[in-house]
Formats: structure tokens, C-alpha cells, sequence
């Protein structure tokens, strides 16, 4: 079902104006892998919980396109919490757009809503 | 598996001749790619004109913002029979619906407009645009591509 749903999501993605530049994880072994390079790792881990129907996630694509290309050393991820929901509730999540930033594991701060300001000083701070 | 991905695909096409209950029950399998229908996203698009002007707010200047959360709502409306936020995650969507708190406007938005999913927003913030209008054709455009 992974493969599948990667398949839709890459379709989706390249329809829209700007493509997302932020790898999208849709299975639990996607996230694992992702969470255990992260504990092995100094680098700044972004993970971006969305929703299909939000609509500050949506204005928030391009911002994050943006962090991709001017932040190369950290990593942003995205989480569609309808397909992770389980990892949405383990970190608490409950309003979209949440921006968590983990570091060898453990969350440093978070962000929660549209805002661009806050995220780039949460990652400028945490990306050393 | 293959059937629901593919299914999933048929989203649009599908949507006006499947009852909600159908879709419903397909709901919990593809998940994110349901597209709602046009009477719910028509019934939200009218909500959200009338309580802009009710209640003093503006949408966003990107309309794209407005049209999916009005397709958000229209979708929660044909799935969950009640427009809850979908900018939240619930752990038990149909229990939040019949609970209200979060069926839009929402008590925040109620009580001090305070509406995080950027459909209603004062005049003062930041990406408040000046219309409290938007066309069905206006939605359509801005998510085609969803």
C-alpha cells in the first residue's frame, strides 16, 4: 500500500504549481527510518504535520520550499496526519500546520500555525 | 490494497453519484483523497460568505487557503454529517463531530474569532484580504489539482 499511496502523493505533488521539495512520509516504516537516522544524526530534523484540506499547510508549501534550499543542513519532512495519525498523537499534535523540530531524537521546540517568522528563527536557533 | 489506491484516483469523477454513506464507508481506507461533493462544498461556500459578513471578517488574501478549507469542510460535512475544522487532528473524528467544540464556526471562532484554519480573518491580521465573497468556480480553479 506504501508504494501506492507514494505513487498518488508524487502524481498529486507534481500537479501543483510548485512542487513540494519536502520528502513526504506515508508508512510507519517511512517514519521509523526517518526517526532512527535522525537519533544517529547532529542534524536538525523538521517534521511538518499537515492535513489534504488544511489551508495554512497549503500556504505554508512554498515557505518550506524555500527552507529546503536555503537550509541544507537540516532536514524537513512532511506527515500527513491522516495517514500517520499514531505519530500525529504521540507528539501531541492538534492543530495543523505543527512544525516539530527534533534533534538526535528529541523534540527542541515547536511551532504551531502559518507562521514563517517563528519557524525560521526556531530552526536558525536549533540548526547549530 | 490496489483496489482502494486505485479507487482513490476515481475521487472526482466518483463524488457526485456515490452516496455519502458509501463514501463514508471507504473513508477509513483512502483516506486524505476524497474529494467531497459539489452540494456540501456549495452548501459550505454559502456558510462561510454568510458568516464573513455576519461576523466582520475577510478571507484570506490567497484564495487558495479559503477554497481548501471550504472543501474541507464540505468533505467532513458528507463523511462525519457535521462541517468539523480540518485543521485539527482528532483521535475520533466522529466523536469530536457530535461533541461540536470544533464543527464550524467553532467556539473560538465564536467566542473571539479566533479561526486557525485562516477562513475567517479580522481585518487587522496580516494575509486578511478585502472579500467576503468567493464563486464555486473560484474553489474549483484554486483545487483543481488536488
Amino acid at each position: 500500500m506504501g508504494i501506492q499511496l507514494s505513487h498518488i502523493h508524487e502524481v498529486q505533488d507534481s500537479c501543483q504549481e510548485k512542487p513540494s521539495r519536502v520528502k513526504a512520509l506515508h508508512t510507519k516504516d517511512q517514519w521509523k527510518n526517518q526517526f532512527n537516522a535522525c537519533k544517529n544524526s547532529d542534524k536538525l530534523l523538521v517534521i511538518d504535520f499537515t492535513a489534504t484540506w488544511c489551508g495554512p499547510c497549503r500556504f505554508m508549501e512554498p515557505i518550506l520550499n524555500e527552507f529546503v534550499d536555503k537550509y541544507s543542513d537540516v532536514e524537513f519532512v512532511k506527515v500527513d496526519v491522516d495517514e500517520l495519525p499514531d505519530v500525529a498523537t504521540e507528539y501531541g499534535v492538534q492543530a495543523m500546520p505543527t512544525f516539530l523540530l527534533l534533534k538526535r531524537g528529541n523534540q527542541v521546540d515547536r511551532v504551531v500555525g502559518a507562521s514563517k517568522d517563528d519557524l525560521q528563527e526556531k530552526i536558525e536557533k536549533h540548526r547549530k | 490494497m490496489s483496489i482502494q489506491a486505485t479507487c482513490s484516483s476515481f475521487g472526482v469523477g466518483i463524488s457526485s453519484f456515490v452516496s455519502p454513506l458509501t463514501r463514508s464507508r471507504h473513508r477509513t481506507l483512502i483516506r486524505a483523497q476524497v474529494q467531497p461533493s459539489e452540494k456540501s462544498v456549495e452548501i459550505m461556500r454559502k456558510f462561510s460568505e454568510q458568516y464573513a459578513r455576519k461576523s466582520g471578517t475577510y478571507f484570506c488574501v490567497d484564495k487558495g487557503v479559503t477554497s481548501v478549507v471550504i472543501k474541507g469542510l464540505a468533505e467532513h460535512k458528507d463523511t462525519l454529517g457535521a462541517p468539523l475544522c480540518p485543521c485539527r487532528h482528532y483521535d475520533d473524528k466522529p466523536a469530536e463531530a457530535g461533541q461540536g467544540f470544533w464543527n464550524c464556526p467553532c467556539v473560538p471562532m465564536r467566542e473571539r474569532k479566533e479561526c486557525h484554519c485562516m477562513l475567517f480573518l479580522t481585518p487587522e491580521n496580516d494575509f486578511a484580504g478585502k472579500e467576503q465573497t468567493i464563486s464555486f468556480d473560484e474553489i474549483k480553479e484554486a483545487t483543481a489539482n488536488m
